[in-house]
């Protein structure tokens, strides 16, 4: 016969049991239901958005003008290549290393449930092909390289206003660069030479970047889309910089360079957890050098959340970006209107 | 009727209840560090990434899925699951980026570790009664794990799960003296899964069998059947783990700590080489002991798993510290001075986890429930900081000495009589408390 203590373990052990067993299954099995819709008619715009539980939502309107935002997003990693970039950046104790390829690796899972629906990594032999055929049939817009190297592959850019990926920019290509100073080094193979290409790589002269520092001064978009990374090293400032998240003295988290028909967007700061949200939340939200705040919502919602915003009657391009849970989102959709 | 009057289950069922209610309370306050990588492992599995997916959660698998079995409850139940951020706030830039919970969540997985607590109180009455026959003692030792700072400290404010692991622990423990073997394997996975510690104690059990199942060939049908139960338990747990890649970041809490710079590899390596010293030692003195094999289980059990816990000594893992001297305490004949070394390693770590953690702890909930001016507090931790890590240097420095001295008495107390000199070392210190 069993003892009360006995049955204490066993009774234990099958909750304890069940208990993994169904956190397991929803960790790993369970469908996530939540859904979006965003329209326009007219000059109103109207959303909704359901979910379970009890959740922040943040809808953001943006005008980019005649900007194309990125619906195609290539993450650059090639071992091919020498990088130039702080892989020790003391990371909370027990965290794997921020190392290139698992953060790249980190930035694909936040962008893929975000709603950036097309996302692929790329070596510079894969990019220049993309680039180039993309340049030849002129369908640069809409399209995005992110850069966590801290250096381009000479392939693409080689230090002249000549190259590449200048060029696939003009045309409408998006770059977001983070990790190290813009266009400052170029790795072919495993050399790395300073160029110091800010200028040949945007057109822009005169690009100053911060080597280190931070800032809780928030600016454009900073609470819209719940940016919380406030390290500013590698931040660009300079004439034709539009500036957004934390701000301090023409410096930015976030900082827009517009390229032609394109642009580059420079993410401040060394690999950390919170810059991969905001890079996925600048990345999926669409924001550009053109970007101005048309229609803002927040609140917490449970089940389903439905809104309106008025637009003026003459606007660009304009992009709804909705998104749950705030600095804790699990579920994010950009809807082009 | 007097207090006298009651039985000592029903007194233990008071001071359960009281504890319960105390980590409840207390549960209104938060380590910022913990809740948020909480919060992180959430965001991961809701979002369709896993536990591993997305930066933030560290450990072996098992308690993320307890975590996501209480995310699921929170939808469920439309739980609020909302943070604001510093820069929200009018709260001071060094605060950095930790963000105000709403205190429900928190509050949810703190009362699975209150529960789990309480059940250790349990286990340990029936463990103690069992083994020492005498009920008061089985309420005292319960009692002072009940009462015990740390552990309500690392359970009702910190948010930490290490009271579970424990729980599995003594239940594995407990299973295998009532023969139950299939289900001491399975709850010895369930305890390393959620945290390594346990892991060594396998040296332990899987003598301990061979000892009571008669020495022979035989006895390692029994150590199968422990193994088995292990297996499902492990191979349950790491189906998806496998499915998508991510097992390898089960363990990163152990590598990358060990791995990443020079003196933590140094300290785990200073750690390991003791610990395998004591796996040998272990096997060695049971063998060679089996019949005192009772006792031997009780005794090696904890010193591999506080030694387990102690190979990157720190604070957080003060309820391991604590449930290893009252299972020492418990099973050697010579009590002294284990309760001067309980009550300073508990009060010891208690206070270096206050004042690394300070006023920190009080922040989100200042900042929800309207308690003292949340932005003084801030400011009065940021000032505070560099002396406060002094201080808590120190108090560390003297939590490790009584918890090496804890684990040394108990070692001289199991090979007593085979050394002299060793002999009137330990009778020289244990004499602080008097004459045996």
């Amino acid at each position: 016969m069993r003892s009360k203590e006995q049955t204490f373990i066993i009774a234990v052990t099958l909750i304890l049991a069940a208990v993994m067993i169904a956190g397991e299954w929803f960790a790993y099995y369970a469908p996530h239901d939540r859904t979006s819709s965003a329209s326009l008619d007219g000059d109103t715009v109207s959303y909704s958005i359901t979910s379970d539980g009890n959740r922040e939502y943040k809808a953001v309107l943006l005008d980019n003008g005649t900007y194309d935002e990125v619906v195609e997003l290539y993450l650059y990693y090639d071992e091919g290549y020498a990088s130039n970039v702080c892989e020790d950046n003391s990371p909370p104790i027990g965290s794997p290393q921020f190392t290139q390829k698992y953060y790249i690796e980190q930035i694909q899972n936040y962008v893929s449930y975000k709603g950036m629906h097309a996302v692929s990594r790329a070596s510079a032999s894969e990019l220049l092909a993309v680039m180039t055929e993309q340049i030849s049939d002129d369908s640069c817009r809409g399209k995005g390289v992110l850069f966590a190297s801290g250096s381009i592959p000479s392939v693409l850019f080689d230090g002249s206003s000549s190259s590449v990926l200048r060029t696939w920019m003009t045309m409408g290509g998006t770059v977001y660069w983070i990790g190290n100073e813009l266009g400052k080094y170029v790795s072919n193979g495993d050399e790395l030479t300073e160029v110091n290409g800010s200028e040949a790589l945007t057109g822009v002269p005169g690009l100053t970047f911060l080597s280190g520092g931070s800032s809780t001064e928030s600016g454009e978009l900073r609470t819209e889309l719940s940016l919380a990374s406030f390290d500013l090293s590698y931040a660009v400032s300079g004439t034709g910089v539009r500036h957004f998240g934390y701000v301090d003295g023409g410096f930015s988290s976030i900082g827009c360079i517009a390229v032609g028909a394109g642009q580059v967007c420079v993410i401040s700061g060394n690999f950390t957890m919170n810059q991969t949200k905001d890079v996925s939340n600048t990345v999926c939200a669409g924001v550009s050098y053109w970007s101005q705040l048309a229609g803002y919502d927040e609140g917490t919602f449970t089940k389903k959340v439905e809104g309106t915003m008025t637009v003026r009657p003459t606007h660009g391009n304009l992009s709804m970006y909705l998104y749950v849970g705030a600095y804790h989102s699990v579920y994010g959709e950009r809807y082009d209107l | 009727m007097s207090w006298n009057d009651w039985g000592y289950k029903k007194r233990l069922w008071v001071a359960g209840a009281s504890s319960f209610v105390l980590c409840i309370v207390l549960s209104a306050y938060f380590h910022h560090f913990d809740s948020a990588h909480w919060m992180f492992t959430v965001d991961s599995i809701e979002s369709g990434n896993g536990i591993y997916g997305l930066n933030g959660f560290y450990y072996p698998p098992l308690y993320g899925y307890i975590l996501s079995f209480l995310a699921m409850v929170a939808d469920l139940v439309a739980i609020p699951m909302t943070a604001v951020f510093p820069t929200d706030t009018s709260v001071p830039s060094g605060m950095g980026t930790y963000m105000y919970y709403n205190p429900a969540f928190p509050i949810l997985y703190k009362c699975v570790d209150a529960l789990a607590s309480l059940a250790i109180a349990f286990l340990l009455f029936s463990l103690v009664k069992d083994y020492t026959g005498n009920e008061r003692t089985a309420y005292r030792m319960s009692l002072i794990w009940l009462i015990c700072p740390i552990v309500i400290q690392m359970t009702a404010v910190q948010g930490q799960f290490d009271v579970i692991a424990i729980m599995a622990g003594l239940m594995c423990l407990s299973a295998l003296r009532k023969e139950r073997y299939f289900l001491a394997g399975a709850l010895f996975a369930m305890s390393v899964l959620l945290k390594v510690f346990m892991g060594p104690c396998i040296v332990a059990f899987v003598i301990y069998i061979w000892a009571k199942k008669g020495k022979g060939l035989g006895s390692l049908r029994y150590v199968a059947y422990a193994a088995l139960g292990a297996l499902v338990v492990t191979i349950i747990t790491y189906i998806p783990l496998f499915s998508d890649g991510t097992w390898q970041y089960s363990m990163t809490f152990f590598s990358d700590r060990a791995g990443r710079v020079w003196y933590m590899t140094l300290v785990t390596l200073l750690g390991i080489v003791p610990m395998i010293g004591m796996m040998v030692l272990c096997a060695y003195h049971m063998i060679k002991d089996t019949d005192n094999n009772e006792r031997n289980l009780i005794v090696w059990t904890a010193l591999l798993f506080g030694m387990g816990a102690s190979i990157a000594p720190g604070y957080q893992y003060g309820p391991w510290i604590s449930a290893c001297i009252i299972l020492m305490w418990t099973a050697i004949d010579d009590k002294r001075l284990y309760s001067k070394l309980y009550w300073c390693t508990a009060v010891t770590s208690t206070l270096t986890a206050i004042t690394i953690t300070h006023f920190y702890q009080m922040m989100m909930g200042s900042y929800y429930w309207g308690f003292p001016d949340y932005v003084s507090i801030a400011e009065l931790a940021l000032a505070a900081n560099p002396v406060m890590s002094v201080v808590a240097t120190v108090i560390s420095v003297i939590y490790v000495l009584a918890l090496v001295l804890a684990m040394v008495l108990t070692l001289m107390s199991l090979f007593e009589g085979r050394w002299g000199a060793l002999d009137s070392v330990s009778e020289r210190i244990r004499s602080v408390e008097g004459e045996r």
